[in-house]
C-alpha cells in the first residue's frame, strides 16, 4: 500500500518533472483561468456540491429549534458550530416520493423522481429513475469548465439491499446512467489532475485518436438498436468529456500532487476521516482552479454495513444502529454516529471556508447540500426528510441561514416512528437551488401524471433564498 | 426423509411469478435487507409472432469487456507487463452480475478517460518489453519501417477488434501511427504507441457486439456468427478475446455447427483460464468474497485474515469439486469433508492444521456442505446475532430461484425484547414471523428453512446454547423436506431439491449471457438446460459445454 502523504505536503506538493502548471496564487488563476471569467461578470462561478450520508438521523437531536433567522443549533448540528451564519437548514418537509420499499424511496430527496423498474424478481431491486440534482447543474455548467462533475465516495461498502442503481448512486444522468463514486483519493486526483502533468505534450495528438474513435462508434451504432445506441451516446459523451478536459488550457493555479492514497483498506478498517478529508481536499482544490463546478461525496451508502470503526463504540455495522433504537441512547454508538457525520461535514465546510477567492471564500461561492436517505433511520421514515445547505452560492441563499420548518416535530414522536407533522415537498429544495444555475427552470423531478402529483416540483422553496 | 417430486417443482420454477407482497410486519432488525438476488425475469411474453418454435431469444447487442476480460485480453496482446499496468473502469453490477450492469448501463462519463490512461500505460509498457507484441508483429523490432505501421493495424487489430479491419479504417489507424511518429520527431516507437492507443481506446475492442444473422425460417432469432459465438465463448470459459487463429478459423466458418463448437468448449475448459474464469461467476453468484463485520467484543477471533481464511474454503471447495474432482455439484451442498487452514480448524474446533488441507468434517457438529460453511453462515448473519431470515431467504435466493417480495412499506424493522421470559432466536422468530398470519406469509419460506443452521453462530462456530444459555432447538419440519434435524439434513434436502441445479443453470446463464433468463420465451431451451445437466450427473464443465453449444447461447433476439 502507497503511503499517504499528510495534508500539508499534498496541498503545496509540486510534482517532479515537466508539471504543467505555474506557481500562481488562487487568486490570479482564477482571473487568467478562463479567458472570459471578468469579461462577463455572470461567468463567476458558483459551484454545487451533493454531500450524502446513509441510514437517517434521530430527527429530535438533529432538527433546530427556532425558526427563521432565528434559530440555534441542535445538538446534533453543534460540529457546525463555526459554520452556522453559512447554513439553511430545511426540516419537517416531505419526501414524496411515491413508492416505498425502505431506504431507495430517501434518494428521491437529490432528484424529484420516484424511482424505478422495482422488484424486477428480485425483492430488493430498482434504478434511479431521472438526473440527479448535481447532473442537472453539470450540464448548466459544463460548457465553461474542463470536467462537468466530479463523484466521489468515501467507505466503499455497498448496500446488500439493491440489485439496482439507486442506493450506489448519488449521482445519475438518468436511468441506467449511474455516475458511480470514485473511493480512491489517487483515482480522483487522476481524474481531475492527471491530465494536466503530462511529461510532454501530447494532447493534441489524443484529440485527434479520439475524433478518429468517433468514426468507430458510428460504424458500431449502424448494427445496433435503440437501447445500445443511448449507450454509445453516453460513450460519445465520454470521449467529449475527455477532449474538453484534453483541449482545456492547462490550469494557471498550481496543481496538487497525487495523494497516493488508494483507499484499500478492508471494509471494517476504512480510514474515514482520512479520506473524507482527501476527497475534500481535492475537490476545494479543483473549485478553486475551475476545473469542475460540481462535485459529490457519497459518505456511506444507505444500507450498507460496515462496521465505522472510527467511531467511539462502534463494534457493529452502522446500518445495525440504525436500526436498534437501543443504541440510540446518549452517548451510544448511532449517536456518535451523527456527531462523527456531522462532524466530517464540518470539515468539508470548513475547507470550503478557508480557501480564498477574488471575491469572497469558496464557501461563499458554493452551495452544499447535505441529506440523508431518510429522517428516523430505524424505520426508514420520509416524512420530515432532513436537508442542510451550506454556502450562499454568491448571495443566492439567505446569509446568515435560516431554519425553515413548517411546523415543529410532534411531541408525540418517539424513536422507530415515522416524525410528523410534515408537509411541503424536498424537491422544493432542488428547484431553488437550480434557479441558482438556471433563473428559467420551472420545474425538477417527474412531472405530473403517472403518480398524480408526483415527487417532482415547480415552486421553488423562497424562504430560503436570499 | 422425504424429497418433493422433480417434476412439479419444474414447473413451479418455470411459471412462478413472484407472489403478491404479502403485508407482513417484520420486527426483525433488519427487515429492508433481507431479500437479495435470485428471481427470475419478467418481462412480459408476448407470445411468438412468427417461426416454427416458440422460442424467442433475449436480445442481441453490445457489451462492455468486464474488468478482467479487458486485463487478460491485454495480457493475450501485450504480455504480462502491460496486463499489471492496465486499469479498467469499475463494472457496476445489475441484477447481481456485472455481465448483466455491463450490457444495459451506460458506460460512466469518465469511462474513455479511464481507458486512454489504460491504453497510454499499456503502450509504453508495451513497447518496453515487446516480446509478446513481437510474437504477433515482429516487424515491431525487426523492421520498424513505416510498413510496419500497416501490419500492425492490420494483425493486431483483427485480434483486438476481433475482425478484419477495412481499409479505410487500416489507413485511419497508420494516419495515427505517422502522427504520432511526427509527433515524436520521427521516433518508430511514438508512432506506434499512439497506434496502440488508437485501437485499445475503440469501442471496436472496449465493447463485443452479439447481434447475429436473421434466421430466415424464424424470423426472431439470431444466430451469432462465427467470430461472434467464439468470443462469447472465449470471453466466459477463458475470460478473455480469443486469440487470432481461432478468430480466423472462426471467419472461415469452422465453427458453423454445433459439433464444432462442442469441440471447441471443450478445448477452452481444458484451458487452466477456465478456473480462473468460472471462479469471476461464483465470485458474483455467491457473494462471499467480502463479508460483512462483526461485533469484535462479541468475536474476538474475527479478523480480516480469519474472513478471507472464510471465502477462501468456499473456493477451495469449489476448485475441488468442479475441476479436481469434476464431480456432483450437489457435493457443494452436502459434502462430508472441507478444506481448512489453521484459523479455521480453530474456528471450528478442529485439531490444528499446517497449510490448507482437506478435513472429515466433524460429526458432533452435523456439518456438512456450504450451508455449514463459516462464509455462509457469517455472510448471512448479523454483528452480534444470527439471522435466520437472511440464511433462510439467501438459500431461497440463490440455491432455489425462489424470489421472496421486499417487506411491506409500515415493517418494523427492529427486533423486540423478548416479550417476558428470556427466549431462543428461534422462538422470538416463529412468536413474531410465524404466527401472525401476515408475516408469515412470507417468512414461512425464510426463517423455517434456517432454524437447523441456528447450532451455527454468527461466524459459523459450533454451539448448541445460545448466549443467554438457552438450548438451541434445531428441528424442524419443512414442506417437501420432511423432518430436519440438524444442518446436515438440511444440506442433503437442499442438495437434493431439484430446483437447487436448475437455479445454477439459471444463474450461469446470467452470467454467461448478461441478461436474465426469460422463463416465458426460452421455456423449452431452458428445461433441456437443466436436463442436460441432471444427465450429465452434474457436472458444472459438462454443464458448460451444454450452455455454450445451447440455442440460450447460441443466438440472440433483434438488437436492443
Amino acid at each position: 500500500m502507497r503511503k499517504h502523504l499528510k495534508r500539508r505536503t499534498f496541498l503545496r506538493g509540486v510534482l517532479g518533472g515537466g508539471v504543467a502548471s505555474l506557481a500562481l496564487p488562487p487568486l490570479d488563476a482564477m482571473l487568467n483561468l478562463s479567458q472570459s471569467a471578468f469579461a462577463d461578470g455572470s461567468s463567476m462561478p458558483t459551484r454545487y456540491v451533493s454531500w450524502f450520508w446513509g441510514n437517517g438521523i434521530m430527527p429530535d437531536m438533529w432538527e433546530p429549534t427556532g425558526v427563521g433567522a432565528n434559530w440555534q443549533l441542535s445538538p446534533h448540528l453543534m460540529p457546525l458550530a463555526a459554520h452556522k451564519d453559512y447554513l439553511n437548514v430545511i426540516t419537517g418537509l416531505d419526501n414524496l416520493c411515491k413508492e416505498q420499499i425502505t431506504h431507495h424511496e430517501g434518494m428521491t430527496v437529490w432528484s424529484g423522481y420516484t424511482m424505478t423498474d422495482i422488484g424486477q424478481g428480485q425483492g430488493f431491486f430498482s434504478n434511479t429513475a431521472g438526473p440527479t440534482i448535481d447532473h442537472l447543474i453539470s450540464e448548466l455548467t459544463k460548457s465553461q469548465v474542463a470536467i462537468s462533475g466530479i463523484h466521489t465516495g468515501v467507505s466503499k461498502a455497498q448496500s446488500p439491499a439493491d440489485y439496482g442503481t439507486t442506493m450506489h448512486s448519488l449521482s445519475s444522468r438518468g436511468l441506467l446512467q449511474p455516475n458511480a463514486a470514485i473511493t480512491s483519493p489517487s483515482a480522483v486526483w487522476q481524474a481531475l489532475f492527471g491530465t494536466f502533468v503530462e511529461p510532454k505534450d501530447d494532447r493534441e495528438l489524443r484529440i485527434s485518436i479520439l475524433d478518429a474513435t468517433k468514426q468507430d462508434v458510428a460504424t458500431l451504432k449502424s448494427k445496433l438498436g435503440a437501447a445500445d445506441k443511448l449507450r454509445l451516446d453516453a460513450h460519445l459523451e465520454s470521449v467529449a468529456a475527455l477532449q474538453t478536459k484534453l483541449s482545456t488550457a492547462a490550469p494557471v493555479c498550481m496543481l496538487p500532487a497525487d495523494p497516493n492514497e488508494e483507499n484499500s483498506e478492508s471494509l471494517n478498517n476504512e480510514k474515514l476521516t482520512l479520506i473524507h478529508n482527501l476527497q475534500a481536499d481535492l475537490i476545494a482544490y479543483a473549485f478553486n482552479c475551475d476545473l469542475t463546478r460540481v462535485a459529490t461525496l457519497l459518505f456511506i451508502e444507505g444500507a450498507a454495513e460496515p462496521t465505522l470503526t472510527e467511531i467511539p463504540g462502534n463494534d457493529s455495522s452502522w446500518h445495525e444502529y440504525s436500526h436498534n433504537t437501543n443504541s440510540w441512547d446518549p452517548g451510544g454508538p448511532f449517536e456518535n454516529g451523527q456527531l462523527f457525520m456531522m462532524s466530517r461535514l464540518a470539515d468539508f465546510i470548513g475547507r470550503l471556508k478557508s480557501t480564498d477567492e477574488i471575491d469572497g471564500t469558496l464557501l461563499d461561492n458554493t452551495i452544499l447540500m447535505a441529506s440523508s436517505d431518510c429522517s428516523d433511520g430505524s424505520v426508514h421514515a420520509i416524512t420530515r426528510h432532513p436537508i442542510l445547505l451550506a454556502g450562499h452560492g454568491r448571495g443566492y441563499l439567505k446569509h446568515p441561514g435560516v431554519h425553515f420548518q413548517p411546523s415543529a416535530l410532534s411531541n408525540l414522536y418517539g424513536y422507530g416512528e415515522w416524525p410528523g407533522p410534515s408537509s411541503g415537498n424536498t424537491s422544493d429544495v432542488l428547484l431553488a437551488i437550480l434557479n441558482r444555475f438556471d433563473p428559467r427552470a420551472t420545474w425538477v423531478g417527474e412531472e405530473p401524471g403517472q403518480f398524480g402529483q408526483g415527487a417532482g416540483s415547480g415552486t421553488p422553496l423562497a424562504d430560503i433564498l436570499a | 426423509m422425504t424429497h418433493a417430486s422433480g417434476a412439479w417443482l419444474k414447473v413451479c420454477l418455470l411459471t412462478l411469478v413472484s407472489a403478491a407482497a404479502p403485508g407482513c410486519k417484520d420486527p426483525e432488525g433488519d427487515g429492508d435487507d433481507e431479500v437479495d438476488d435470485g428471481g427470475t425475469a419478467t418481462d412480459d411474453g408476448t407470445g411468438d409472432d412468427g417461426g416454427e418454435d416458440n422460442y424467442i431469444p433475449p436480445p442481441g447487442g453490445m457489451r462492455r469487456l468486464l474488468d478482467y476480460q479487458y486485463l487478460n485480453s491485454i495480457e493475450l496482446m501485450f504480455g504480462p507487463e502491460a496486463a499489471l499496468i492496465a486499469s479498467h473502469p469499475n463494472d457496476l453490477p445489475l441484477h447481481g452480475y456485472t455481465s448483466i450492469g455491463s450490457s444495459d448501463l451506460s458506460p460512466g462519463l469518465d469511462s474513455v478517460e479511464l481507458y486512454e490512461f489504460s491504453a497510454l500505460a499499456v503502450a509504453d509498457t508495451a513497447i518496453a518489453n515487446p516480446t509478446t507484441l513481437a510474437a504477433l508483429v515482429p516487424c515491431i523490432s525487426a523492421d520498424q519501417t513505416d510498413a510496419c505501421y500497416t501490419e500492425v493495424a492490420e494483425t493486431l487489430g483483427h485480434l483486438a477488434w476481433r475482425r478484419p479491419l477495412n481499409p479505410d479504417e487500416v489507413a485511419s489507424v497508420v494516419e495515427t501511427a505517422l502522427a504520432g511518429k511526427a509527433w515524436g520527431e520521427g521516433d518508430f516507437n511514438a508512432g506506434l504507441k499512439y497506434q496502440l492507443v488508437r485501437l485499445l481506446i475503440s469501442p471496436h475492442f472496449i465493447y463485443t457486439t452479439e447481434v447475429g444473422v436473421q434466421d430466415p425460417d424464424e424470423p426472431e432469432e439470431f444466430v451469432l456468427t462465427g467470430p461472434e459465438i467464439v468470443t462469447r465463448m472465449s470471453l466466459l470459459l477463458n475470460g478473455r478475446i480469443p486469440g487470432l487463429d481461432l478468430l480466423g478459423q472462426a471467419e472461415a466458418g469452422a465453427y458453423d455447427d454445433v459439433a464444432a463448437l462442442e469441440e471447441l468448449a471443450r478445448t477452452m475448459i481444458a484451458a487452466p483460464e477456465a478456473q480462473t474464469a468460472l471462479a469471476e461467476f461464483f465470485g458474483e453468484y455467491l457473494d462471499v468474497g467480502d463479508l460483512p463485520g462483526k461485533d469484535t467484543e462479541t468475536f474476538p477471533l474475527y479478523t480480516d485474515a480469519l474472513a478471507d481464511s472464510m471465502s477462501e474454503e468456499t473456493n477451495r471447495m469449489l476448485q475441488d469439486i468442479i475441476w479436481a474432482k469434476d464431480t456432483d455439484f450437489r457435493t457443494f451442498l452436502d459434502a462430508d469433508y472441507t478444506i481448512i487452514n489453521d484459523q479455521l480448524a480453530a474456528l471450528y474446533g478442529l485439531a490444528p492444521v499446517n497449510g490448507w488441507v482437506q478435513v472429515a468434517l466433524p460429526n458432533a457438529q452435523n456439518r456438512a456442505g456450504f450451508l455449514t460453511q463459516a462464509a455462509f453462515l457469517a455472510r448471512n448473519s448479523h454483528a452480534q446475532t444470527n439471522s435466520t431470515t437472511r440464511r433462510g431467504n439467501y438459500i431461497q435466493q440463490r440455491f432455489l430461484c425462489f424470489s421472496v417480495p421486499p417487506p411491506p412499506v409500515d415493517v418494523v424493522p427492529q427486533l423486540p425484547e423478548p416479550p417476558g421470559e428470556p427466549m431462543t432466536l428461534r422462538d422470538l422468530m416463529e412468536l413474531i414471523h410465524l404466527e401472525e398470519e401476515s408475516c408469515a406469509q412470507c417468512h414461512q419460506y425464510m426463517d423455517p428453512m434456517a432454524f437447523p443452521l441456528e447450532n451455527y453462530d454468527a461466524i459459523g462456530a459450533f454451539r448448541t446454547v445460545e448466549p443467554n444459555g438457552l438450548p438451541i432447538d434445531p428441528v424442524v419440519e419443512i414442506d417437501g423436506y420432511g423432518l430436519l434435524e440438524n444442518g446436515s439434513d438440511l444440506a442433503a434436502s437442499v442438495a437434493m431439491d431439484p430446483r437447487l441445479t436448475d437455479c445454477v443453470v439459471n444463474n450461469l446463464v446470467r452470467f454467461g449471457r448478461g441478461r436474465l433468463e426469460d422463463p416465458q420465451n426460452e421455456p423449452d431451451e431452458l428445461i433441456e438446460l437443466y436436463d442436460q445437466f441432471e444427465a450429465a450427473n452434474f457436472r458444472v464443465q459438462e454443464m458448460l459445454v451444454h450452455f455454450v453449444t445451447s440455442p440460450l447461447f447460441r443466438q440472440v433476439g433483434a438488437p436492443k
